[in-house]
């Protein structure tokens, strides 16, 4: 019910990638504004790239690259636990040798990369105005989906490579451990319906960006069945989260809007036998929900879709929703409210949106968790609670977030 | 816990009384351009690709450009992170590299933020632009 909504702070892919900066837990005081502003849940990025670079190790193996890395991540993970913080682990991205892309790897923002399989990563406008440039990257690099998002040809089954670095991390992190801190839920993707490529089969006409039929929603499944298999080895101790979807409205060829993806996920569910184990939650995202000040969400029309259909986890016999990522960006309030200072704007929304969703009734039906992105602002992604590191300075943001209730 | 305020020798102090974060500017001085430009060229060393398709003087430019349009508490955050970068030595891509490496104590997991916000700096002008709902790349060092 979402009068004990929860509240997460998405940390991003930086305390993995790049240990020791800002949106490390560990440092730059990121436990004490979690103290301070009484947020009990905290969401962390196990990056595969930087966690396993090198397909000849384990990621436990002391000798692997990417073992100091895992280090920092056991850590953190640990601070979260020493701290009441309940921690959502979140495996993200392909590493080059688990998907087929290593060579392009070699030859990034040349001809040869940006090329490949242009269709389903970028978009017709920014082709052609690449195309107009000479294929030259120094005059005009596109905007493309990155090689770490493609899907591995493989698939993403229980012996695959994702299904065994999964079982790597469950075995690492389930909630039944003892020592070395534990996660209270692991979340398999992010934003599928976005960053993943391809969403869609062959174009059907010669056109090559004409819209196929959508693909990408048996990628999920697979990945929901996987994590199912390794859940059920520990009894499914751990709650697990999907499918995380972009709250976008675009259909192209490389988005899917949430509820075409969230629908052909239910059918290709259906289609599989896939029965959700009650520690199988649905998760989105929602910053449009938030930005616009909307009452008829984006998470409503989802519920409306798992409706009958969805037997996963639930709260008082109600099909529960996580917002595990969310958040408002400044860019966004400069565009919807240009009467509004940005700042008060950002603080503004997210206080209605809270008031909106703290409800068992209406945009809070069945909303279990909702989400802030980040404690620093990232310059290029701007919906944090405090300006861009190393400034310490608090946006009004932060006296709202701090506000809120505290439920576990 | 490691607080925000602890500088070390290699890099100064980095709280709210530095003269960066107090008076951000309004362009990008020549001093921080230049060391843009180094911190450019130096990632042109990186084992891939990837820093390699624009020249620094152009990278440089365009990251100018990007500058003057950002509000103050960026332009602050750009000031310090060059400014913090410019006082090291020597500048391959390799000693970035290990620069970002944390080791125990403060002093070093403040210069693992310092070059790791440089980078993602330095992405700003060599990567693509990221679409208005997308999170931007991620740069890290090998």
């Amino acid at each position: 019910m979402s009068s004990r909504l929860r509240r997460i702070i998405d940390m991003g892919p930086g305390g993995v990638v790049s240990p020791g900066s800002a949106h490390d837990y560990r440092f730059h005081d990121n436990r004490a504004y979690f103290a301070e502003t009484a947020t009990p849940w905290v969401r962390m990025w196990a990056d595969w790239p930087s966690l396993q670079p090198d397909p000849a190790y384990v990621p436990d193996d002391p000798d692997s690259p990417g073992y100091w890395r895992l280090q920092a991540l056991d850590e953190q993970i640990q601070a979260a636990c020493d701290d009441g913080v309940k921690v959502i682990l979140m495996p993200y991205r392909f590493p080059l040798w688990a998907n087929g892309t290593e060579a392009l790897g070699a030859q990034r923002n040349t001809d040869a990369e940006i090329s490949f399989d242009y269709w389903d990563r970028i978009l017709p406008g920014a082709w052609r105005r690449y195309l107009d440039n000479g294929r030259d990257p120094a005059r005009y690099n596109p905007s493309r989906r990155a090689l770490e998002y493609r899907i591995p040809p493989e698939g993403v089954g229980v012996d695959s490579a994702w299904g065994r670095f999964f079982a790597f991390l469950y075995a690492r992190y389930h909630r039944g451990r003892s020592s070395r801190g534990w996660v209270d839920g692991f979340e398999l993707v992010n934003e599928p319906n976005w960053q993943l490529w391809p969403q869609r089969g062959p174009s059907p006409t010669d056109d090559p960006f004409a819209l196929g039929e959508p693909t990408v929603q048996y990628t999920m499944a697979q990945f929901m069945q996987t994590a199912q298999v390794v859940s059920a080895d520990y009894g499914h101790n751990t709650l697990l989260l999907a499918p995380s979807t972009a709250d976008s409205d675009e259909i192209t060829r490389v988005v899917t809007r949430f509820d075409v993806f969230s629908a052909a996920l239910l059918d290709a569910l259906d289609a599989s036998g896939y029965t959700a184990p009650d520690n199988q939650a649905w998760a989105h995202h929602n910053y449009l929900d938030i930005e616009q000040r909307v009452s008829e969400t984006r998470t409503q029309a989802i519920r409306r879709l798992l409706d009958g259909r969805w037997t996963g986890y639930a709260e008082d016999g109600v099909a529960s929703v996580f917002i595990t990522e969310g958040g408002v960006r400044i860019s966004q309030m400069r565009a919807y409210y240009p009467a509004e200072d940005p700042l008060e704007a950002q603080a503004r929304s997210v206080r209605e949106g809270w008031d909106r969703h703290y409800s068992d009734e209406a945009a809070g039906a069945g909303v279990a968790m909702l989400a802030q992105y980040q404690t620093y602002t990232d310059p290029h992604f701007d919906s944090g609670l405090l300006d861009p590191w190393p400034s310490t300075g608090k946006r009004p943001i932060y006296g709202v977030w701090a506000s809120l209730p505290s439920h576990a | 816990m490691v607080g925000a305020g602890a500088g070390g020798v290699l890099f100064g102090r980095l709280d709210g009384s530095s003269p960066a974060l107090a008076r951000p500017a309004s362009r990008l001085t020549r001093r921080r351009a230049r060391t843009y430009r180094r911190l450019v060229e130096a990632l042109h060393g990186a084992p891939d690709t990837r820093w390699r398709h624009l020249d620094s003087r152009s990278a440089t430019q365009a990251f100018a450009h990007w500058y003057e349009q950002q509000p103050p508490s960026t332009r602050r955050h750009v000031d310090v992170v060059l400014d913090e970068l410019a006082g090291t030595r020597p500048w391959r891509y390799e000693d970035l590299a290990r620069m970002s490496r944390p080791a125990p104590g403060e002093r070093p997991v403040r210069r693992c933020a310092v070059v790791a916000a440089a980078v993602q700096l330095a992405a700003t002008a060599c990567d693509p632009a990221a679409q208005t709902d997308e999170h931007p790349p991620i740069a890290s060092l090998a």
